[in-house]
């Protein structure tokens, strides 16, 4: 009961011809997809790139204030001045105290999320985590700047619950203190840890995830106690998560001048220099080499997290 | 999974760790009704709808959004276009520098932003190229080509490879092939990185700033009024704004990249 | 079409001496086959036999690394899948979950420019024919998994394609479920006749669907014939092995019993427990030893035996038979026509 069925041939078309030429030369298809994006990328960005380091072997001419076109190293000599090197040193000590923070604050939301939160509740994490991500990095800062001003809200509250002794006496303090919390280390760590936690929480709970969270029964099963288990087994495993969060933490922090400017104590941060600098100041080759700065900080500190296997977890 | 009643202390830090990240944005909401104009003073001395009339005829405050609004439209297409390229490539094959690649694509993200910012300035400055509407989108296109990339990927990765073969088997050739069944399939998720992409191109200021000149997006505008308030309340109400306007693509590309069906319809 | 065509072949696929390699893995290695039209064919092996890796190459899905292979007589080396008459069931069903059941089963009509109600009257005939009844609107997510495997049937059936591939076609179904299939799909087979060439690592299902069956290992093909052939003469030591699981005979033992000296193969259900006090039947051989091992398996008792001198032998005997106890001594006799001598290693 054979049935003569006969169905036409599909059409000869151009795209189907071209379609076996690709499908012929897989090489060729590949190169084809990738060169927009590369070309793109590799002109404008790593062009860029290069020009950042090429100003920064220029120099400017003390008189006249422009720049002169010809290698040099006295540029980078300055980086090395006592005033200068401070910034890069504080810049590198306030990332290194925003990142600690975060992770303290980000753990227990990544950690319950992962461990207690099922289905509906779950979703609602994620979303309560993405919405201050995503919202304009701007408002927020303004918002702190609202609240952290003399008469804000959190003086306010302070007051209100009888514990301005401990404002004032915090704001006495030295490095931490400051005229009001808005304009003192202590304001500017907070906002950057209000502005950098989400970037924390998602890595981690994304390394959790890759846990099944039979392990903790495991381990408790085998005998460990929960305080064990977590520094035997839940933190090791997090960790690429918590390397990952950090290279934002700290990315985002070197290069941040608006929320130093908004605020942060007088004293400047690396960012703030650059900006200064390439601005009024109009050094573009003194901006470029505090720039090499982070980049190469940025650097190591990925080379390193690709060890411990954090892309992985981004 | 068993559910578990977590441990009290837990719970409070969770809790209040998602608090902290959430009532910032909650006394902005309040302040845009304050009817005090000159300072930020709590709690707020009046409640007045006044300001919102007042922001909406601020001819400066329509000029920014509208090229926030163009630039961000046009680096989001920049972006979808390379960002799915590159995701078709490298979701699958491997090949020789595929992960300097990887690298290259994150590394506009993962390097500060002032870094990006002064590096194109540095650029425009060694080939004398004027600061204009394009090089704003230049630099948006540029790190917005990761977040299309990352969701791109993802989806790709989770379209099962014997769905395309299936669709040749019957007769399709790639193009064919791309257009009924692959397309529908990352369809979502494009429209998720391209919202992504938007909000975070609306949004952003320091690659702006860098690359901008004369002209003001809406966040330059809320800096410079940050630093010189013409009218404090204004920038309350803008800052509103923003936070709506942002908000709606995050929630929509949230639910359409939630956990789909895109394997194939596995026969396990 | 392609240049050049075998002359008057009449085999429905060929491959001579094809190779696949993946770097230093030789996935398969020097391949020779010829597949008769209308011929429902197993490629039997385990995983990593290559038999997969060859599925694909008729497919299209992968190209050669050497040889040639001719499908219809049309040398299909460069040939995109989409470009040959043949059409694929795979292990995973690939079915189009943003499309319908029925326009799963139209794709392929509609690649060929078929109007959209001409199609449709195509493709519910097709359901009807793989017994699909009433799941036309419905997603793939929302079917079984032996629902979706009709369609992905269907699907690549409704084109009438010259050769049709299955892979591992009834691996995810439950065994009532997948024994109906069988049978379905050699009716199916049967009253198209159509070429079916199927992959499939249980031995089983290619003794009980197939016309012929090769049995692959390390990327070559190591016996092929119909199933009786592959089941009753294994070639090799693998061969029995794999088909069937067998008692493996050592050369010195298969000398004293039959002159020759090679390892002969003994299938477990012609080997037989004495009763204690019996006599042994004409023609038999007896081995003496102590039960070490009795297992019940519903339909049949599962026995190891240890002969005297240490070797082991297992039969499997209708449970009828009490159970012997684990280490009663016994007598196990099978008649000397059982033994089958191998003639590969």
């Amino acid at each position: 009961m054979t049935e003569a069925f006969v169905v036409a041939a599909p059409q000869e078309t151009v795209p189907r011809r071209v379609s076996d030429a690709l499908m012929a030369r897989r090489g060729l298809f590949l190169l084809l997809l990738l060169a927009p994006p590369l070309l793109w990328l590799g002109v404008v960005y790593l062009g860029a790139l290069f020009a950042l380091l090429a100003q920064s072997f220029f120099s400017i001419d003390e008189y006249s204030g422009t720049i002169v076109y010809e290698p040099t190293l006295k540029t980078f000599s300055e980086l090395l001045q006592p005033a200068n090197f401070d910034i890069i040193v504080r810049t590198l000590v306030v990332s290194a105290v925003v990142t600690l923070l975060a992770t303290a604050v980000a753990f227990p939301i990544a950690y319950y999320a992962w461990r207690y939160a099922r289905g509906r509740v779950k979703a609602l994490f994620y979303v309560a985590v993405m919405m201050p991500l995503w919202s304009s990095y701007l408002v927020k800062v303004y918002a702190w700047k609202l609240l952290l001003a003399k008469e804000g809200a959190v003086g306010w509250f302070m007051h209100a619950a009888g514990l301005s002794v401990v404002l004032d006496s915090w704001l006495a303090a030295p490095i931490v203190g400051g005229p009001s919390l808005s304009v003192s280390y202590t304001g500017m760590v907070l906002v950057f840890l209000y502005l950098w936690t989400p970037f924390m929480v998602l890595p981690v709970q994304a390394a959790l995830e890759r846990v099944p969270v039979s392990l903790i029964e495991a381990s408790g099963d085998l005998g460990a106690s929960p305080g064990q288990t977590f520094r035997n087994v839940v933190f090791p495993l997090a960790l690429p998560g918590i390397v990952a969060g950090s290279i934002f933490t700290f990315s985002l922090t070197l290069g941040d001048y608006i929320v130093p400017q908004i605020v942060g104590p007088s004293s400047l941060i690396l960012g703030q220099v650059v900006y200064t600098q390439q601005g009024t100041a109009g050094n573009l080759p003194l901006a470029a080499a505090f720039s090499v700065a982070p980049i190469l900080i940025m650097g190591v500190f990925l080379t390193l997290a690709k060890r411990i296997g954090a892309f992985d977890a981004l | 999974m068993r559910s578990e009643s977590s441990p009290w202390s837990l719970r409070l830090a969770a809790g209040s760790g998602l608090l902290f990240l959430h009532l910032p944005l909650a006394f902005i909401l309040l302040y845009a009704f304050s009817s005090e104009d000159r300072s930020f003073e709590y709690p707020p001395p009046g409640y007045t709808l006044r300001w919102f009339g007042v922001a909406w005829s601020r001819p400066d405050v329509w000029e920014a959004f509208g090229l926030s609004i163009r630039v961000a439209l046009l680096s989001t297409a920049l972006a979808l276009l390379l960002g799915t390229l590159a995701a078709a490539a490298l979701a699958r094959t491997q090949f020789f520098g595929r992960e300097a690649v990887s690298l290259l694509l994150i590394l506009p993200i993962a390097l500060p932003g002032i870094v990006t910012g002064i590096s194109l300035r540095s650029a425009f400055n060694l080939m004398d190229i004027p600061f204009s509407y394009w090089t704003i989108i230049l630099g948006h296109a540029t790190f917005c080509i990761v977040v299309v990339y990352n969701n791109a990927v993802a989806r790709f990765r989770r379209l099962s490879p014997s769905m395309v073969e299936a669709s040749m088997d019957l007769g399709a050739d790639g193009f064919q092939t791309f257009r009924y069944i692959v397309l529908p399939a990352i369809g979502t998720a494009l429209l998720a990185g391209g919202m992504l992409a938007f909000a975070l191109s609306f949004d952003e200021v320091i690659v702006t700033t860098f690359t901008a000149g004369q002209q003001q997006t809406l966040p330059i505008w809320m800096l410079s009024e940050l630093i010189r308030p013409h009218q404090r309340p204004v920038t309350n109400v803008v800052a509103v704004a923003v936070i709506v306007a942002t908000a709606l693509p995050i929630l929509a590309a949230y639910y359409l990249t939630r956990e789909g069906e895109y394997v194939g319809g596995a026969g396990k | 079409m392609p240049p050049h065509s075998s002359p008057a072949n009449s085999s429905a696929v060929t491959f001579r001496g094809v190779e696949r390699h993946f770097g230093a893995v030789r996935a398969v290695d020097g391949v020779d086959l010829d597949i008769a039209p209308g011929e429902f064919f197993a490629m039997l092996g385990p995983s990593g036999s290559g038999k997969t890796t060859c599925l694909r190459l008729i497919a299209g899905f992968d190209q050669p690394t050497a040889g040639h292979i001719e499908i219809f007589g049309d040398t299909v080396e460069g040939v995109p899948a989409y470009r040959r008459p043949v059409n694929t069931v795979f292990q995973d069903y690939a079915l189009f979950p943003h499309m319908n059941v029925l326009d799963n089963v139209c794709y392929s009509l509609m690649i060929r420019g078929m109007g959209k109600a001409e199609r449709h009257k195509r493709g519910a005939e097709e359901l009807k024919m793989v017994k699909l009844f009433g799941m036309e609107k419905r997603k793939p997510g929302e079917l079984s998994g032996g629902q979706r495997q009709r369609v992905a049937l269907a699907r690549a059936l409704v084109v009438r394609p010259k050769v049709l591939l299955l892979d591992e076609p009834l691996g995810a179904l439950d065994l009532k479920l997948r024994e109906d299939m069988q049978g379905e799909l050699k009716t199916l087979q049967r009253s198209l006749g159509l070429t079916f060439v199927f992959v499939t690592h249980d031995q089983g299902e290619a003794l009980s669907m197939a016309d012929r069956v090769a049995v692959f290992n390390e990327g070559r093909i190591v016996q092929v014939g119909p199933p009786q052939d592959i089941y009753e003469r294994p070639r090799s030591k693998f061969v029995a092995d794999f088909v069937g699981g067998s008692n493996i005979l050592d050369p010195d033992l298969v000398h004293v019993w039959t002159g020759v000296s090679s390892p002969a193969s003994l299938r477990p259900e012609k080997v037989g427990l004495l009763a204690p006090g019996a006599d042994c039947p004409t023609g038999s051989i007896v081995v003496e030893g102590h039960v070490d091992q009795a297992l019940y398996h519903g339909a049949v008792n599962r026995i190891e035996l240890v002969s005297l001198d240490g070797r082991r032998l297992l039969m499997t005997i209708p449970a009828a038979a009490p159970l012997p106890r684990q280490g009663e001594l016994a007598r196990a006799f099978f008649d000397r026509r059982s033994l089958h001598v191998m003639e590969d290693a």
